[in-house]
């Protein structure tokens, strides 16, 4: 609770109000009060001052006798009963005027406001015939002729303390503070019920409007008792609330049309996918069609003709009467023939992998891995495969052997690598996993612009077989990751 | 200093309605220095001489008496210093004050000095308390050096009246400014130069007012000041006694004695005598001596 107090955010209107309505009249309560001690204290002291002057040379005029006399009995009795009685006045001490204390009443305390006066000793101005210059005359008055002399004779001393009369001021000021504020809490408490009645109904009403808007329900009960600025804060509440829900209304319709447009858009997208994945497919299997076709043409018509004169060239060479230099020429078309018949045969192994056929997945890649290692002597080709890696046949494993042999193909032509390793694992819902590493000096795989044709026909491939490509390139080499169905779903 | 001096022939001058005429006489007057109070005594003297007006030039016609009239007692002591051989009346000029100055005179120069003193005659005072309190009080008088020869006129006066008295004495300053208490019912002031002068006489008056004691004094001033009540001569009471007493030198060819004023009055301060609850009748108020109308 105390420490809300210290958060107004957390404060709820009612303690808002509460604060608003008691603390500036508490501030002004206690500044007031403050002040009006103060200027009591400081008024009290001028009087209190002002009162000892006055005691002092009241009593002055009438101590002359006293002091002359040394004689005080007299005043003794009436300055006893005046310290007694005369608020403040704490002691007084008539001194005659060789500082001998002629009379003391009451008690000196340091602090006490102290105010002196001189006892006069006014000499009469009646003629007593003894002026040796002027004529004795008898005469009722007779100021003119012997103007008469002041004499102080001695001192009145008022020692007055302002306390008790600033403590009965603080006394009363107390209880005049003690009166207020139980007015004004009575008034204050008045007015708070009167603004709980008048503001807290209203407040809590638009409290609940915004936090029904806020949970998006806009159906504002309208309350009509309101009136004045309140009916006016309600009716832009409820204008508010109305053009968020014609808003809200609005934003859904057009949500759902641009949904249902984009679900439009994605299934022709996705038919239009899924028609280039058949074309791409279809293109990839005519390409293996036609290369097979080549290939058999080749074997078939090509290399049996090579056969064919390799054994009419064999035939001249053997020949017991044949001119050397025929046998010579023979020799060399016998040797162009080999290569030629080498190159044949090794155009058909790139275009049709016959070992795929008689072989299998496995064993062709690794020939191939093989093939690559002994080619590239500067870098070194492996390959893991695991154990229990399927037999995949047809057009899937024509797809994977063409994916292998179009990473190693871009590894020889632009890593400059030194380590390669071909990766062959499948799992047990037959995902096959081919991953090709080099520790070349890799490549930037988001500049498509330069993306050479072999990476894009590893792409359309993938997608045609509804695999994921995923390549990761950098300085320390390149990782190309497929993963694809061992059979096409 | 501005002396005035006039040698006046009496007989032939323009006398003044109440004037006499009598034996050719040198009159003159000596003052002190100039002040109010002394204009004032010379404005009254020249009425009521007004041959003192006319300047004489030079010294009295021959044949003739002179007689120097001294205005207070710096004109008495001027006459004393200055006037050799002349007769010398002192006017306004108290007992003690005169007798202090003949104290310093040898006593043939005294022969040629008398005196209308400023102050009533402790008679008169005498008479005025026996008026006041109507019965038989305590009178306190205190003396002092000044004021010791007039204790047997006061004795004759208070014996007189059949008034008892209770006296004091005092050496000079050793009073002060207080006053003994004699047990009296009333106190009897006279002009004692060391016991009622303008220090002490606030406090005489203070201390007499708390002892419930009424003071008889002998000036206005007094009465004025606090003195319950005063028998006084007033200026034209002492110059009334001085014509007579002029008149009488011309008359006799002597000097008299000096004398207390012929003429007198009271003065009664009817606050104090209300505090110290005394009833002041028109008697009392009525009591003095003044020339008759047929004098004036």
């Amino acid at each position: 609770m105390i420490k809300s107090l210290f958060q107004p955010w957390r404060w709820r209107i009612t303690t808002q109000l509460l604060v608003i309505s008691v603390v500036p009249a508490c501030l002004m309560l206690l500044f007031t009060n403050v002040y009006l001690y103060q200027a009591a204290r400081d008024e009290v002291v001028h009087d209190v001052t002002r009162q000892a002057r006055l005691i002092a040379s009241s009593l002055a005029e009438s101590s002359s006798y006293a002091v002359l006399s040394g004689n005080a009995k007299h005043l003794e009795k009436s300055l006893t009963r005046l310290v007694a009685t005369q608020q403040g006045v704490q002691a007084i001490r008539i001194i005659d005027d060789t500082g001998t204390q002629v009379l003391k009443v009451g008690r000196e305390e340091e602090g006490f406001i102290e105010a002196a006066a001189p006892v006069v000793f006014d000499q009469l101005n009646a003629e007593t015939f003894h002026d040796p210059n002027t004529p004795h005359v008898s005469v009722a008055d007779a100021r003119e002729r012997h103007p008469g002399k002041s004499e102080v004779v001695g001192e009145v001393r008022v020692s007055m303390s302002a306390e008790p009369i600033i403590a009965l001021k603080r006394q009363r000021l107390l209880w005049a503070t003690l009166l207020v504020l139980l007015f004004a809490l009575g008034s204050g408490a008045l007015g708070l019920a009167m603004a709980l009645r008048l503001l807290h109904r209203p407040l809590k009403g638009f409290v609940n409007a915004l936090q029904q808007i806020k949970r998006g329900d806009y159906d504002i009960p309208v309350d009509r008792r309101l009136r004045g600025e309140w009916a006016e804060i309600q009716r832009v509440i409820c204008a508010m609330a109305l053009a968020l829900k014609t808003s809200q209304q609005a934003l859904e319709q057009k949500v759902q049309q641009r949904t249902k447009e984009l679900n439009e858009v994605l299934q022709l997208a996705n038919e239009a996918n899924e028609d280039k994945r058949r074309l791409i497919n279809r293109g990839n299997d005519l390409i293996e069609e036609v290369r097979r076709s080549i290939a058999m043409e080749i074997h078939d018509s090509f290399n049996a003709s090579i056969i064919t004169v390799r054994l009419w060239t064999g035939a001249i060479i053997a020949k017991p009467n044949a001119d050397p230099e025929t046998v010579h020429l023979a020799q060399r078309i016998m040797t162009a023939l080999d290569e030629l018949y080498q190159s044949a045969r090794h155009m058909i192994k790139q275009m049709h992998p016959e070992v795929l056929e008689t072989l299998g997945l496995r064993a062709a890649i690794q020939e191939m891995v093989r093939t690559l290692d002994e080619a590239h002597p500067e870098c070194e080709f492996t390959l893991s495969v695991d154990d229990d890696f399927p037999k995949v046949g047809g057009n899937r494993a024509i797809a994977v052997y063409r994916l292998v042999q179009e990473a190693l193909s871009n590894v020889v032509k632009h890593a400059h690598a030194s380590l390669t390793q071909v990766t062959l694992a499948c799992d047990a819902a037959g995902l096959i996993r081919i991953v090709v590493e080099d520790n070349g000096r890799g490549f930037d795989i988001h500049d498509r612009a330069n993306e050479g044709v072999g990476l894009i026909g590893m792409r359309e491939r993938v997608s045609g077989a509804q695999g994921v490509l995923q390549i990761e390139s950098g300085p320390q080499g390149t990782r190309i990751a497929i993963a694809l169905m061992a059979t096409p779903g | 200093m501005q002396r005035r001096q006039w040698l006046v022939g009496m007989g032939c001058a323009a006398w003044s309605p109440w004037a006499r005429p009598i034996a050719p006489i040198g009159l003159r007057v000596v003052a002190g220095e100039q002040s109010t109070a002394q204009l004032q005594v010379l404005e009254a003297l020249y009425q009521r001489f007004p041959a003192l007006r006319t300047p004489v030039p030079s010294g009295p016609p021959r044949g003739k008496r002179e007689l120097v009239l001294a205005v207070g007692p710096a004109g008495l002591r001027k006459a004393a210093k200055e006037e050799d051989g002349a007769h010398i009346l002192s006017l306004f000029t108290s007992g003690p004050s005169f007798h202090e100055m003949m104290g310093t005179l040898p006593g043939e120069v005294r022969s040629r000095f008398t005196a209308i003193f400023a102050e009533p005659s402790p008679a008169q005072q005498i008479q005025l308390i026996d008026k006041l309190f109507g019965k038989r009080v305590v009178v306190g008088v205190l003396f002092g050096s000044t004021t010791a020869y007039l204790e047997p006129l006061v004795q004759r006066a208070a014996q007189t009246a059949k008034l008892q008295l209770r006296i004091a004495r005092h050496d000079a300053g050793g009073a002060g400014r207080l006053l003994p208490d004699l047990g009296a019912d009333v106190l009897l002031a006279l002009p004692d130069r060391d016991l009622y002068n303008a220090g002490s006489l606030h406090d005489i008056l203070e201390t007499c007012y708390r002892r419930n004691l009424p003071l008889v004094g002998y000036s206005a001033g007094l009465a004025n000041a606090g003195a319950t009540a005063c028998a006084y001569a007033s200026m034209t009471d002492v110059l009334w006694h001085a014509v007579e007493m002029v008149d009488d030198i011309a008359l006799k060819g002597t000097l008299p004695e000096p004398q207390f004023p012929r003429y007198w009055r009271v003065a009664v301060n009817d606050h104090v005598a209300r505090s110290l609850n005394l009833v002041i009748d028109d008697a009392v108020r009525a009591l003095g001596h003044q020339p008759s109308s047929e004098a004036r």
